[in-house]
């Protein structure tokens, strides 16, 4: 402290520390929030076809597709300890050959600031719905459900489910040709 | 840092900013009074308009304004002269502390010079004495 560049350094560093004290509080304020805000989900027009996936093992997979309605308000989820939402569609559903399977339909970014409301209609997936094996045929316990990625300033990234999910029925026969 | 000091103009490089030890003592409780307060008012006018950056904003604002408190020599830090003479004398007992650890730390030859005679290091007698022992 006796010249000024060893005060410049003291005043210097503990600032940094009042500034991650500081961090870890506004951290702590926003730690136990549940994060989850409702939805409603609705599809139409759900489809299959048996054709063989290039991408995975040449065999004849199921390829669904659908159009689906998403509307929800996540305003309740974004605090001063929030950056960015990361919301994803999933298709859960179970076949013989796998207990659970999981697709993501469609996925979207929401910047704080970006207008909250998500009114999706009559969207098509951005992502193909691909089964592994031939358990979509006639399966009608597919859900949809929206989840979201909460990404924070300071902490940890909650991973939340949104209250409201949909249930799909894809028809018993294939069809052909193109969707 | 020395090397970029170097590089300023001489006049600028010759001002001096010392205080004295009280003024040293009153510009670090200042500093951290100043930027603990800013970051507490920080937290809480953040926590109420729910903007994060308002929060660095006004932390970075204390900073600021400490910087201009304490790092200039103002003369208020220099109220209390260091007593030179008793400077002095410290440095000089500190020297004579690290001249003694220079003399007697280290085994010197001179130090050796009598030698201890330990008794002869034979293998039997020793054995036999633990022996008996044992037996008794």
């Amino acid at each position: 402290m006796h010249s000024i560049w060893t005060r410049a350094n003291a005043v210097f560093a503990f600032t940094l520390s009042v500034l991650a004290a500081m961090t870890f509080a506004a951290f702590l304020t926003t730690a136990f929030n549940d994060n989850i805000a409702p939805v409603v989900i609705k599809s139409s027009n759900a489809q299959v076809k048996n054709v063989p996936n290039y991408s995975a093992n040449r065999a004849k997979n199921d390829l669904a597709s659908l159009n689906f309605d998403i509307q929800v308000d996540v305003s309740p989820v974004f605090n001063w300890n929030v950056k960015q939402l990361f919301l994803y569609l999933v298709a859960e559903y179970s076949t013989p050959l796998n207990p659970l399977n999981q697709v993501v339909l469609w996925d979207k970014i929401i910047l704080r600031g970006d207008s909250p409301v998500v009114d999706v209609s009559s969207a098509n997936p951005k992502y193909y719905f691909w089964d592994d094996g031939n358990g979509l045929l006639g399966n009608d316990n597919v859900t949809l459900v929206l989840r979201w990625n909460v990404i924070p300033n300071a902490g940890y990234l909650p991973l939340v489910q949104a209250s409201g999910s949909h249930t799909v029925r894809f028809p018993s026969n294939y069809i052909t040709g193109k969707f | 840092m020395d090397g970029l000091l170097n590089m300023l103009p001489e006049s600028v490089q010759k001002i001096s900013s010392y205080m004295d030890f009280n003024g040293q003592k009153n510009a670090e409780r200042i500093f951290q009074v100043l930027i603990v307060l800013h970051g507490i008012i920080g937290f809480v006018a953040g926590f109420i308009t729910q903007q994060l950056s308002i929060a660095v904003y006004i932390l970075g604002f204390g900073f600021l304004l400490s910087c201009l408190v304490i790092l200039p020599p103002w003369p208020y830090f220099r109220s209390n002269p260091i007593k030179v003479r008793a400077l002095i004398a410290v440095y000089i007992l500190g020297f004579g502390f690290l001249l003694s650890c220079l003399v007697i730390l280290p085994p010197w030859p001179y130090f050796r010079s009598n030698p201890i005679k330990w008794h002869p290091v034979t293998g039997a007698p020793a054995v036999e004495k633990v022996e008996k022992k044992k037996k008794k």
